[in-house]
């Protein structure tokens, strides 16, 4: 369900602690994505072998594709992960709500 | 407390998840985990059964009959997780396009796991046995690693799907 390009997804997985913990509730923007894609950023993607996927931005490449990473060494390397186009991003994170005895949301500016 | 009342909503409308996915612990998935938490559940209802022979309760009896209720749900707490992980992190397209029936089956075990929680109820809890067995079987299909059913060596003494793993 989603509104205006907005969206709450809920978190599986480990490869983005400790910034991202599992079960970690994020909101993306679809919308946002149409913007220029940068290194840092978190964005979720459609992969075709590991399906939907948050990944940090690790570099863009001359031919504009991009190559992401998780933020831990169990994550799946950028080079496994292999580059993806930017029609298989689905989006951005504005937005990260973990559970209250960590932090109780984190903003996302880059 | 907005993680709380998103999780809230989340329990009503269920959010789509998308996977933070790694490489190296993510790997380790043995589905016995969930299959010893439902024998423990038909342990402890098995336990709780035998307080219907009693016509009056101790303190001791009653913290004893608080005690056995609360396994009984933190167990069932863990087959919901184990199963959970093993569907959302392992099972992929190729296993479900072999499996049609993993998506129904998990759904199953949740609403079975969630029955045994609320009741003490031995059928119901060996239905959950079949499931998580049936699940497990399909896991070390999966694998590429046969199974055989055995008769676990300690209460409750129900079958069991276990890896035939070689040296």
């Amino acid at each position: 369900m989603s509104f205006l390009g907005l969206k709450i997804w809920k978190v599986t997985g480990h490869s983005m602690f400790p910034r991202i913990p599992q079960h970690s509730y994020i909101l993306s923007w679809h919308w946002y994505a149409i913007n220029k894609i940068k290194p840092n950023q978190t964005i979720l993607i459609d992969h075709p072998e590991y399906g939907l996927l948050i990944k940090t931005v690790a570099i863009i490449d001359k031919n504009h594709f991009i190559w992401c990473k998780g933020e831990n060494l169990s994550s799946i390397s950028v080079e496994k992960l292999g580059p993806v186009s930017k029609k298989q991003i689905i989006g951005r994170v504005l937005k990260v709500f973990i559970k209250p005895h960590n932090v109780t949301s984190i903003t996302l500016h880059k | 407390m907005l993680y709380n009342f998103i999780k809230k909503i989340d329990k009503k409308i269920h959010f789509s998840t998308v996977s933070a996915h790694c490489d190296i612990p993510c790997k380790i998935y043995d589905p016995i985990i969930a299959q010893l938490a439902v024998l423990t559940m038909i342990r402890m209802v098995d336990l709780l059964d035998e307080f219907k022979n009693k016509n009056e309760m101790s303190i001791n009896d009653h913290a004893t009959f608080s005690r056995l209720v609360a396994q009984k749900e933190s167990h069932g707490k863990q087959v919901k997780d184990e199963i959970t992980v093993i569907w959302g992190d392992f099972i992929k397209t190729p296993q479900l396009e072999k499996y049609p029936e993993l998506h129904e089956l998990v759904h199953s075990i949740m609403l079975v796991t969630s029955s045994v929680k609320q009741h003490i109820d031995k059928n119901t809890a060996l239905d959950l046995l079949d499931k998580v067995n049936r699940f497990a079987e399909i896991y070390w299909q999966c694998k590429g690693v046969n199974t055989y059913t055995a008769v676990c060596p300690y209460p409750p003494a129900q079958p069991v799907i276990y890896p035939a793993l070689t040296q």
